[in-house]
């Protein structure tokens, strides 16, 4: 059986198509079933912060358009790899686009978790999750805050394993490729 | 002087971001500045909207963005517009950022604050720096003038960045530290959070299935 892998595009133009065909290409070649999905194609609303996902319509969005069946595949794939440029430190506003709409996947409730309060997860399919951040070259601010906030993306989402990767357009995509491998390895993935 | 504050919630007027965002214009106002205001979600609607986002943001000797944390880093719009400011803006003028989230410690903005300095960086803004706010949806959306005492310590704190971008400076570390302090106790919040999310799912009808899990499927 294979298991399925999800990868959310959020690239603003063709700057990671390189990166994401290398990482399909990667995944396919270790039997996962991958699907690539460029979210800057899809039809995508803003999050209302209506919170009907919570109590109107629990674990679905009350807004019919791409993000549902994007969430639905991001709940059952056993990998998720999120590409983005890093903005600012943080992700592409089309990435942020599907992940705001992802609020779903968390109950309302409230709960201690490593010593802060978080929602719990509304499934507990294991997952692993690898961020990779794409910029033009090296950057530390950027880079450091890309950091601190994908480790807090993981803390909200609680994967089985999770990792970050930044690669750079400043040099050769062979060190791209070896980067997201070890963040594979790092996040349990056996490529 | 002038000050353009710009709200990156979806519930505009009636958001806690527009709360603390109006309550620092208005302090500025008293102090003679000229002031106007704007809302994402609406200026990035049309490109008019947007045009005129631009101009205000270079008329404007400070910009005051002020959003609610989603997902630990802006909403997306608020992301969008600053990639838009990013790409066609061409003048100075300095920034501070005032942030709320719905988890009641305030360190779960952090990654939304660095993201806003990082934004001025590569903007070109003179960034005055940030205050955090941990749960938001305390105050929700109302006038920090008729939200009692619980947000005492939030109007000092606001009170502080006030004076400070008033006379050109950055908003100071205690002003940080204040804002930063819980509204409440955590055990406190997480009891009348969870109250409040069964009751809304009761008044909906769906807190029989409040944890449905309506995409899973069985071969992964």
């Amino acid at each position: 059986m294979k298991f399925r892998a999800l990868l959310l595009d959020g690239s603003m133009k063709d700057e990671m198509d390189r990166v994401r065909e290398a990482t399909a290409d990667l995944l396919k070649e270790k039997g996962f079933k991958v699907e690539s999905v460029p979210l800057k194609e899809r039809n995508i609303g803003d999050c209302r912060g209506c919170f009907g996902c919570w109590v109107r319509s629990p674990g679905e969005c009350v807004v019919s358009d791409d993000a549902l069946a994007i969430t639905r595949s991001f709940v059952n794939a056993a990998l998720i790899v999120l590409l983005t440029p890093v903005t600012f430190g943080g992700h592409s506003h089309h990435l942020k686009k599907a992940l705001d709409r992802m609020i779903c996947t968390m109950l309302p409730y409230f709960e201690r978790h490593g010593g802060e309060v978080r929602h719990p997860r509304r499934y507990e399919n294991a997952q692993r999750l690898v961020f990779v951040g794409f910029l033009p070259q090296r950057d530390n601010e950027a880079q450091s805050a890309f950091r601190e906030l994908t480790k807090r993306n993981a803390s909200n989402l609680r994967p089985a394993g999770w990792s970050t990767a930044l690669v750079f357009s400043n040099e050769r995509l062979e060190m791209s490729s070896i980067a997201i491998s070890e963040a594979f390895l790092e996040a349990g993935v056996q490529v | 002087m002038r000050a353009f504050l710009l709200t990156g919630s979806p519930r505009g007027k009636r958001s806690t971001s527009h709360s603390l965002g109006a309550y620092v214009l208005e302090g500025l106002e008293d102090k003679g500045w000229e002031v106007e205001e704007g809302a994402v979600g609406e200026v990035l609607s049309t490109a008019q909207g947007i045009e005129d986002m631009i101009m205000a943001t270079e008329r404007a000797d400070l910009t005051v963005l002020s959003f609610p944390t989603y997902f630990d880093s802006p909403p997306a719009p608020v992301i969008q517009a600053m990639e838009v400011l990013r790409d066609r803006r061409k003048r100075g003028g300095s920034l501070a950022a005032l942030v709320n989230g719905g988890f009641i410690g305030s360190e779960n903005n952090q990654a939304s604050l660095m993201i806003c300095r990082l934004f001025a960086r590569d903007c070109g803004f003179d960034y005055r720096g940030g205050l955090s706010l941990g749960g938001g949806q305390l105050i929700d959306g109302r006038s920090l003038r008729d939200s009692g005492r619980m947000v005492t310590r939030t109007r000092r704190a606001l009170d502080l960045a006030i004076d400070a971008l008033a006379d050109g400076r950055s908003i100071p570390p205690e002003a940080g530290a204040m804002m930063g302090r819980n509204l409440i106790p955590l055990f406190i919040f997480i009891l009348i959070g969870n109250r409040h999310w069964k009751e809304r799912a009761q008044e909906n009808g769906t807190l029989a299935w409040i944890k449905d899990r309506p995409y899973q499927e069985e071969a992964r």
